[in-house]
């Protein structure tokens, strides 16, 4: 623990297996206090401007570090990625693009819009949760972020 | 060619004849006229002569005769020898002899021949007691005809060389006559001779030949002047028509030698003027045109000639504009012509008629028509190509997204199935085994779901091809048959589904849009939300494109900025809900591959959603790749 504050991580992911293995993962690292999983690009944006069912901002409080899948039923990853990076109260939390693809379409779209990291759920159990660590620690621990 | 200055000079020429004849004829009728006048007054001269001897004479003859000194000049007249007291002597002595009128006429006519110029007198008879007094052939010729009662003989004759009027009378024998004649045996009464007078004609000729002179002279000047009028009159009339045709000539070379077709045409829409090049170009002649001021009308393109006949009226009134017409040939061949006109005033600004040109424009015409269709006919292909393009990069983008979409959706479940085996590996070497199960039940989910991805993607690998052949659908029937095969999801979600019995027949593959009508069927089970009452209405109205099909529901319904979404492959709005979100994506794939649409219209969340699509009214064809 470098700082003091509980550190919270928003995951935007709409499988549940995957939500649950990075959380798993996550939470065996031992590395977050909290983590806030939504299933789709709408909630994630109700939920970063505490709108709707995540109006109260000390339940829902701002996330350390936005974990984000691209493709999203609603609204998809990069047009959260977009309207996060737009915002003014938003776009100095650390946006991480955690999915499958591999497409090098993706990967530019999502550095256009100001992507912090990118990276693709590696199909081996080991190399996931070893990539679900080192993510944790480099963004939580090592990483410095601004006083808000 | 006659022209107009050889005319002129002919009748010029002609005039000069006629008046020299006529100027001829008046000097002869003169001439004529002097001559008889000068031969009436010789007559006249003679006749009062022979009037005046005759009178000499008969005092003479009432005296019985006068008695004058003999002498040489009067010596006894021998042939009065039977009369007594022929001399006789005056009592002084002086010898007297009688002289009777015969032989006083004869010496007084003896004096005047002595005298060159003076009428000269002659007695005589066919039986003369004096053989000096014999008759010429002339005067013995009157004599005769006096026997047959001719009273008196007049006529030019030549004596000596020299023209006289000759003119005889008898003499009849009188009482006193017969003292000297009665011995010849004559009676009171009888033609006993004549007395011929002759007046010579030269003097009177010399008269008239000053007159005729004169009259020659002023009948010449006359002439003069007849032929100098009528000469310079044809020359002021020549050079003017000279001028004229050159001036004719300029305008008509101008006007004949175009290359188009001129024309004017008069108030009365009458041919004033037509090139002889009008013939080239319509196969008619200008004779034609001037007697048929109808003939362009008629020859006019019956598609163009409403055109033409605005045109027509326009241009009368002063606002004529260019304009291109057809017209047919007298051989029936159809030419262009570019046509302008204008109209014309005469000298004193009065408005006279048109001026028109027509001109061949047949091969710019239908240069520029098989340009156009050149042009069009590429356009057409460059449109084709760039519909093909379109249509082969929207393929193109279409196999992007599906290649993209597969290896995303196969790829997660495989992590899944990776990630939670290695999770039950590791649960398994830590003694851990509270969450074995779900672990594993995770796993087959997930190639649960792979299974069935692979299923679908198969399914939608067929379509673009026709299976079965198309045929005309009874939709009730067809919709009918769909219901009993969802009837147990139907009875489970307690739905109501209402069909009504008129759906119109269409063209398609059978199979297939039962599938259609299945999977959005299906759609509306799964999302009929919390309703109470769900409830599906399968429909149909009337659209632009023939029947819209509308399968409608009281579920969740679509947020209007998802309405597109949906469609898309694998895309679902929800997480949670069941399946693998091709459904809808299948379903439009058939209905556009027979040429119809797939869309959905709702007010938005809760209000329930109504999916429309219509299909093409025509068979599909099947050799068409989708």
């Amino acid at each position: 623990m470098i700082e003091g504050e509980p550190l919270c991580i928003l995951l935007v992911e709409d499988n549940p297996d995957h939500a649950e293995l990075a959380m798993r993962n996550l939470s065996d690292a031992g590395l977050v206090n909290r983590l806030f999983h939504v299933e789709d690009g709408e909630a994630a944006l109700d939920y970063l401007n505490n709108r709707g069912r995540f109006a109260d901002a000390t339940a829902y409080p701002r996330p350390h570090l936005v974990l984000l899948d691209l493709r999203l039923p609603k609204v998809d990853g990069i047009e959260v990625l977009k309207q996060v990076k737009g915002s003014d109260q938003l776009k100095s939390i650390p946006v991480v693009i955690l999915t499958t693809s591999a497409a090098e379409r993706d990967l530019a779209q999502a550095y256009d819009h100001y992507a912090n990291s990118y990276l693709t759920k590696p199909v081996d159990f080991d190399s996931f949760s070893n990539l679900l660590r080192d993510l944790g620690f480099y963004w939580l621990a090592w990483n410095r972020r601004p006083t808000s | 060619m006659v022209t107009q200055f050889h005319k002129i000079r002919r009748f010029a020429l002609v005039l000069v004849l006629f008046w020299s004849a006529g100027i001829a004829f008046s000097f002869y009728w003169f001439y004529r006229g002097e001559q008889q006048t000068v031969l009436a007054i010789a007559r006249a001269e003679a006749r009062a002569t022979f009037e005046k001897d005759t009178l000499y004479r008969r005092w003479a003859t009432l005296h019985g005769g006068v008695y004058v000194p003999a002498s040489d000049l009067s010596p006894p007249n021998p042939y009065l020898n039977h009369i007594p007291e022929r001399d006789v002597t005056t009592p002084s002595g002086k010898a007297l002899t009688l002289v009777n009128p015969a032989y006083m006429t004869r010496q007084v006519f003896e004096l005047a021949d002595s005298q060159k110029n003076l009428v000269r007198g002659h007695i005589t008879s066919l039986k003369p007691i004096r053989p000096e007094n014999l008759p010429d052939p002339w005067e013995a010729k009157a004599l005769k005809l006096f026997e047959t009662g001719v009273k008196e003989v007049s006529e030019v004759q030549e004596m000596g060389g020299r023209p006289y009027m000759r003119l005889m009378r008898p003499f009849v024998t009188d009482t006193p006559c017969l003292k000297c004649h009665a011995a010849q045996g004559y009676r009171v009464g009888v033609i006993r001779g004549g007395v011929s007078a002759s007046v010579p004609l030269e003097v009177d000729a010399a008269v008239m030949g000053d007159v005729i002179t004169g009259a020659a002279v002023s009948h010449g000047f006359i002439w003069l002047l007849g032929v100098g009028l009528i000469g310079t009159g044809a020359r002021v009339l020549s050079r003017s028509a000279r001028v004229i045709e050159e001036r004719e000539e300029r305008y008509r070379t101008v006007a004949d030698y175009t290359e188009g077709w001129e024309y004017w045409q008069g108030p009365d829409h009458a041919f004033r003027y037509v090139s002889p090049s009008c013939e080239e170009l319509s196969g008619y002649s200008r004779e034609e045109f001037y007697a048929d001021p109808d003939l362009l009308h008629r020859i006019v393109h019956p598609e163009d000639l409403q055109h033409y006949q605005s045109h027509v009226s326009d241009s009368f009134r002063g606002t004529p504009k260019p304009l291109d017409f057809r017209i047919i040939r007298k051989d029936g061949e159809v030419r262009w012509i570019a046509h302008v006109c204008r109209l014309v005033y005469t000298s004193s600004g009065a408005e006279n008629g048109i001026r028109g040109s027509n001109r061949d424009i047949t091969d710019r015409k239908l240069a520029s028509q098989a340009l156009h269709e050149q042009a069009e006919l590429l356009e057409k292909e460059v449109r084709e190509r760039v519909e093909r393009e379109a249509e082969l990069e929207a393929k193109n983008a279409e196999l992007e997204r599906f290649t993209y979409t597969v290896s995303h959706d196969l790829k997660s479940p495989l992590i899944t199935i990776k990630g939670f085996a290695g999770a039950v590996l590791k649960d398994i070497e830590g003694g851990n085994l509270q969450r074995l199960d779900g672990d594993v039940r995770r796993i087959m989910g997930a190639a649960d779901k792979m299974s069935a991805l692979l299923g679908d993607l198969l399914e939608l690998s067929r379509i673009g091809r026709i299976v079965n052949a198309p045929s005309l659908i009874d939709m009730n029937h067809l919709a009918g048959d769909v219901l009993g095969q969802l009837s147990g999801p139907i009875q489970q979600a307690g739905v109501e589904v209402v069909l009504p019995p008129d759906l119109p027949r269409v063209w398609g593959d059978q199979p297939r849009i039962g599938e259609v009508l299945q999977n959005l069927v299906e759609n509306a089970i799964k999302y009929r939300g919390e309703q109470h009452k769900p409830r599906i209405d399968i429909g149909v109205r009337e659209g632009a494109d023939g029947p819209v099909f509308t399968v409608r529901d009281n579920g969740v319904g679509v947020a209007a900025q998802y309405h597109e979404t949906i469609f898309g492959l694998f895309n679902q709005l929800d997480a949670r809900s069941e399946g693998t979100g091709i459904g809808l994506a299948l379903a439009r794939r058939i209905v556009e591959f027979h040429g119809g649409k797939l869309w959905v219209e709702s007010e938005g969340a809760g209000q329930g959603s109504t999916f429309c699509f219509t299909l093409g009214t025509r068979p599909p064809d099947p050799n068409k790749q989708g």
